[in-house]
């Protein structure tokens, strides 16, 4: 068993050859044979405060419930394992609503769900694609007709670094509020695109999207969501991980403010 | 060559030769119709939906098989407007005949105009759930979840209530729960809204509905309207109620069948009981009896 860090990363299977990764009871385990990938996908009910481990030979009997087959002619040696941020928008409320006073700016810390992903070298296609645990669904929109289902998420909204936990299956992404309306603008619910963010792996601080920049114009209902390029400036020599799921043209996007905050 | 000729002219006497060319044409006209529509929807086929292809392919078909029919009717000698004149006649000879079809005809076509649902989605007709297959100028043709194809007539859909179930990407599951009247109303609604927040495939926003129905006759009557996505309706129902059973029966809260007292009055007598000295008893007494 290791406790390394980087559970990620090309990994080569013998033949009949298996790996796992488990955070706790929550197991994930990929086994090679001649022409299929098997996997198992041991789910929990209750989210595990253990550190991710990996390694081979899982100690596990496997039974058929949780099993994956995927065929091939033939496997190949090598198979890539890979974070991934959730596939659709999370949706994230503070335990107490956030009142950002006129004029005012500030930068929250919000965490959100990983997935595990594994993909095939040759065909890029995806072997297994499950979130370490499932986040609740949700509906984000101005009625039950208009709005998109994303998934949703208790947060502290940590305003200081420090206080932030780190967990290995989760990212966190800091969001810049930039309020220039002569109101104070009321944060219940903060809607986090994160299909179009990147990861960024740091040695120390873990994983990490770049920021958002989001401007509440002053005359306008419209506000102005900017993606950052680079890793977020908390942890400025981190490394990227993994791409965005869905490739977006611009960095600036704009959108109306029912679509971010309610 | 003589016997020719007189084919010949017998044809044209008996105008053989012009029902020959109006059948012709008319076949011509199913053919050149049918590829005509089928090619402009291959052409057309990428954005858009099912049930506007169809739309698209019946217009086009009837319009050339039109065409080819007027024209079919030209070869055979009937004067076009002398004929509209006519059928304005015999529509309503024909009308009175086929009331029903002519109804479901125009029915068909304000179907077709309103669009309340469309191709492949669910739709409940009074008793009838099913997906749509077709909506054709007569008849709206359902498969139901059992298998069975089901034909209503297009009169009927527009004079009675027809509910689309997949309009709309989410849907409310209404789950009724009775509890014994000993349990505390606070503790099962901190429990149903915990169980609903567990659950993955229950949408947190809009945020499930904890609705007190009133004291029933054997139990206090509850209602939890927890949220979906559509397509996970029927699995997030399911797991809900299996989740309210495990919950219920692990915290100790009742869920109770209907209970009959027998209460004699104050007017009436006791009820006579006769003891049974020396007898076994073939069912041992239950906890109220004892």
């Amino acid at each position: 068993m290791s406790d390394n860090k980087h559970w990620w990363g090309d990994f080569s299977f013998a033949e009949q050859q298996s790996r796992y990764w488990s955070i706790g009871e929550r197991q994930i385990i990929i086994k090679r044979l001649p022409c299929e990938w098997n996997t198992w996908n041991i789910n929990t009910d209750s989210e595990s405060q253990n550190p991710l481990i990996f390694g081979e030979s899982p100690q596990q009997l496997l039974n058929d419930e949780n099993l994956g087959r995927h065929l091939q002619t033939a496997t190949k040696d090598k198979i890539r394992v890979m974070p991934a941020l959730a596939d659709r928008s999370v949706v994230t409320r503070p335990n107490v609503p956030l009142r950002l006073m006129a004029g005012e700016k500030t930068r929250l810390y919000v965490s959100t769900p990983l997935w595990f992903r594994v993909l095939l070298l040759d065909g890029k296609s995806d072997l297994l694609d499950v979130p370490f645990w499932r986040p609740s669904d949700s509906w984000f929109g101005p009625s039950t007709r208009e709005g998109e289902v994303c998934y949703s998420k208790y947060t502290d909204a940590r305003l200081q670094l420090d206080l932030l936990e780190q967990r290995p299956h989760r990212a966190v992404t800091p969001v810049f509020i930039h309020n220039k309306q002569a109101e104070p603008l009321l944060i219940e619910r903060l809607n986090l695109p994160v299909p179009l963010l990147s990861l960024y792996q740091h040695s120390d601080r873990g994983l990490w999207t770049e920021a958002i920049k989001v401007t509440r114009e002053e005359d306008d209902q419209k506000v102005e969501l900017v993606l950052e390029k680079r890793a977020p400036q908390e942890v400025q020599n981190a490394s990227l991980v993994a791409g965005p799921r869905i490739a977006k043209e611009k960095h600036l996007l704009i959108r109306s403010l029912g679509s971010l905050f309610s | 060559m003589e016997e020719f000729k007189h084919m010949i002219e017998l044809l044209e006497a008996t105008r053989l030769l012009a029902v020959g060319f109006a059948i012709l044409l008319l076949v011509l006209g199913y053919i050149a119709g049918r590829i005509a529509s089928a090619t402009l929807v291959k052409f057309f086929e990428h954005g858009m939906t099912v049930h506007g292809q169809q739309i698209l392919k019946r217009s086009v078909f009837y319009a050339v098989f039109g065409l080819f029919t007027v024209s079919a009717l030209k070869q055979l000698g009937f004067d076009l407007s002398v004929l509209l004149g006519a059928a304005g006649i015999f529509t309503v000879a024909i009308g009175f005949a086929s009331q029903t079809s002519a109804s479901n005809l125009i029915s068909g076509l304000f179907l077709m105009i309103e669009r309340p649902f469309s191709i492949a989605d669910v739709i409940r007709v009074g008793e009838t759930t099913g997906e749509v297959i077709s909506i054709d100028l007569l008849s709206v043709k359902l498969r139901t979840f059992d298998n069975l194809f089901v034909r209503i007539p297009n009169e009927t859909m527009i004079k009675t209530e027809v509910t689309t179930l997949t309009k709309f990407p989410i849907r409310r599951a209404d789950l009724k729960i009775g509890v014994a009247y000993k349990e505390d109303t606070v503790r099962v609604k901190k429990l149903l809204l915990d169980i609903a927040s567990k659950n993955p495939l229950c949408l947190e926003e809009p945020a499930p509905l904890f609705i007190f129905l009133g004291f029933g006759s054997s139990s206090i009557d509850i209602q939890l309207s927890v949220w979906s996505q559509r397509e996970n309706f029927l699995k997030m129902k399911n797991s809900m109620f299996e989740n309210i059973k495990q919950a219920f029966d692990q915290e100790g809260i009742e869920i109770p069948f209907p209970h009959v007292s027998i209460y004699a009055g104050s007017v009436t007598e006791p009820m006579p009981i006769t003891a049974m000295n020396n007898q076994p008893i073939i069912n041992p007494p239950t906890e109220d009896t004892k």
